[in-house]
């Protein structure tokens, strides 16, 4: 009869260490003495915080058992919600390891195990600080062989990121800061102005042309160290990346402190996306990802998907992608261009100036954000009505659209695609004109490549393709 | 009626539907606007006599009466538009007055099909078939709950058991 294990007790300081940091902000506010929260209140309250957080680790450490079992791996869970996690061998498909910085010099890592269903948020089984041969253990009792024969390494389809390519990955790709600085920045005068109104109840119409210097540069701190720290943590996140072709699956590699290597099998593979941000059209330079079935499987800064090749000439990317996987169509595509009517794409732009321009009367601030903000979307109308096309293979489809400025270009594959939909009005029906929507499953949810004021015909090829 | 819409789909829900949203949303109107009522009583009870609230519960009403009342009025166009039909290899449908979507699902996306009856429709002895695809859903509403369950059967068997993994 199998042994029932514990994780390693590192675990307690991991476990910990996970806990601080969701509740930083809170701890923050407690400690740090502000006008909020009176200090003699705070002490007490922050040190029974603590104790529950050490509490909950100390017990999360105790309450945690896994066995390995003939033909299964249980794991035990839970103090009052006693949880049991059966997988049997056979079920497995996967295993994902990470080695934390902390975790490597005793040789232990976690391992996140997935099944073929791979359907909700989390793996359906994590050890979070076991011994790295626990790995190997596991891989000898999955007998029915396919995880074994991948070590067989196919050709020599192999990629890997070097550090200027990671330095200009993160650079050239524009973070959502600029989205919640500019946000923060009019969240703070529309606070503002409020004050006004409610203790002023006047000169509304004068305009307030505040411009409190320090709380701008405040923000702008804030922004900036944010985004410093985003640098970083991208480039360490994905230090070394490489991928390898195996006989049916990719293997990736990366990470500076802490350490990933996974396999994602071929068939889990839903579509393929090409992006560029603005910078990185003008370069000529692209980002290519994966979107799997099933949810784990996200990196960081990308939802549901994973880094195929983080980044990459854009003329060299179809070949390189035809070396990975030659089994699939990937050529590089000639695309039927859809963008009808230069005024269909254009004509809320020029209402949403006009309202700018009034806004600026009231508040200099607000108004330049919006106007910043029509510019953004007049931009990407354009350059959706240019760009959007589709490119029709035997089995899978190529689709060019944009998404806010980053160009995208995903290979859906037609057996993944859930649903194709044609969208009017009354009004553009007349011209035969609709907007394309092609769905195919991204991790627990959806993608949807569209197509605004597309023509009839096109959809009809479109139409076509999907429905034999 | 010759309209210039020749691609409409050819299956309409029965009639009765067009009953069954107008008490529905009859009665969400009614909800919203007891609502409103009691937090006016309300206030009056506890003397509270605000001209903030006042205004708050006019343009409170205004929106509610607005907003459903648009979607009464539009129940004979959005039943008219609001279409399906089963073609060989896949099912369409059809929806909106206004913003029209038709959508195409083949057979073999299907996941599985569920037949849900509120209160409502139950009175009308109809139903409302939801078909799962891996990613998406998509919903015929007010069908006889005999023909819901035909369709049911036949979308069922139009599903082929291939091994698939998504």
């Amino acid at each position: 009869m199998s042994d029932q294990r514990r994780l390693h007790p590192l675990a307690l300081l991991i476990f910990f260490l996970k806990k601080l940091r969701e509740w930083f902000f809170v701890l923050l506010i407690i400690f740090i003495p502000n006008d909020r929260v009176p200090y003699k209140f705070a002490l007490p309250a922050g040190l029974v915080l603590l104790f529950a957080l050490i509490f909950s680790c100390l017990a999360k450490y105790f309450f945690t058992k896994y066995q390995l079992t003939d033909d299964s791996l249980i794991i035990r869970t839970g103090l009052i919600n006693k949880n049991q996690a059966i997988i049997p061998y056979t079920r497995m498909q996967n295993i994902k390891n990470s080695q934390n910085i902390l975790l490597r010099p005793f040789d232990l890592t976690k391992l996140e195990i997935e099944t073929a269903a791979g359907g909700s948020d989390k793996a359906e089984a994590s050890l979070e600080v076991v011994p790295i041969n626990l790995q190997d253990e596991l891989l000898l009792k999955m007998n029915h062989g396919q995880i074994a024969a991948e070590k067989e390494k196919r050709g020599q389809a192999s990629y890997s990121m070097s550090l200027s390519q990671n330095i200009a990955r993160v650079l050239s790709t524009p973070g959502r800061e600029i989205g919640y600085l500019l946000i923060a920045l009019v969240l703070d005068n529309v606070v503002d102005i409020i004050k006004t109104i409610v203790q002023n109840r006047s000169n509304l119409l004068e305009g307030i042309f505040k411009f409190n210097r320090v709380e701008m540069a405040i923000i702008v701190g804030i922004a900036l160290i944010i985004y410093l720290l985003n640098f970083v943590y991208q480039i360490v996140s994905f230090y070394n990346f490489t991928v390898t072709r195996t006989k049916n699956s990719l293997e990736f590699s990366h990470g500076l402190i802490k350490r990933v290597n996974k396999q994602i099998p071929l068939n889990k593979i839903q579509t393929i996306i090409i992006e560029q941000s603005l910078l990185q059209q003008i370069l000529q330079i692209a980002s290519v990802r994966l979107q799997l079935a099933g949810g784990q499987e996200d990196d960081e800064g990308l939802y549901d998907a994973i880094y195929f090749l983080p980044l990459i000439r854009l003329d060299s990317c179809f070949e390189l992608m035809a070396e990975f996987l030659p089994e699939w169509e990937l050529e590089k595509p000639n695309y039927q261009l859809t963008g009808r009517g230069i005024w269909y794409f254009t004509r809320w732009i020029y209402l949403w100036a006009l309202v700018s321009c009034l806004m600026l009367r009231f508040s200099l601030i607000i108004g330049l954000v919006l106007l910043f903000a029509v510019l953004i979307y007049g931009m990407q109308r354009i350059f959706q009505k240019q760009s959007q096309g589709y490119a029709i293979n035997p089995d899978s489809i190529w689709i060019r659209y944009y998404s806010y400025l980053n160009r995208r270009q995903v290979l859906m594959i037609k057996d993944k695609i859930q649903a194709v939909k044609y969208m009017t009005t009354p009004f553009l029906l007349k011209k035969n004109l609709g907007h394309v929507i092609v769905v195919a499953k991204s991790g627990n949810g959806e993608i949807s490549a569209r197509q605004k004021f597309v023509d009839k015909a096109d959809f009809k090829q479109i139409q076509d393709f999907y429905l034999d | 009626m010759r309209s210039r819409q020749t691609d409409l789909l050819k299956n309409q829900s029965p009639e009765k539907i067009k009953k069954v949203w107008l008490l529905a949303r009859l009665t969400a109107l009614a909800i919203f606007i007891l609502l409103g009522l009691g937090i006016k009583i309300a206030t009056i009870l506890m003397k509270i006599n605000n001209n903030w609230v006042n205004l708050a519960l006019i343009v409170y009403l205004v929106i509610v009466i607005l907003a459903i009342g648009v979607r009464l009025l539009a129940i004979p166009w959005e039943y008219y538009f609001h279409r399906y039909q089963v073609f060989d290899e896949y099912i369409a449908f059809q929806q909106g007055w206004f913003f029209r979507t038709t959508t195409y699902v083949p057979f073999l996306r299907i996941q599985h099909i569920t037949v849900d009856q509120g209160p409502f429709l139950r009175m009308e002895n109809l139903a409302t078939i939801t078909i799962h695809t891996a990613a998406t859903e998509h919903q015929i509403a007010g069908l006889n709950y005999d023909e819901a369950t035909r369709l049911r059967k036949q979308v069922m068997d139009k599903v082929r058991q291939v091994e698939k993994d998504v």
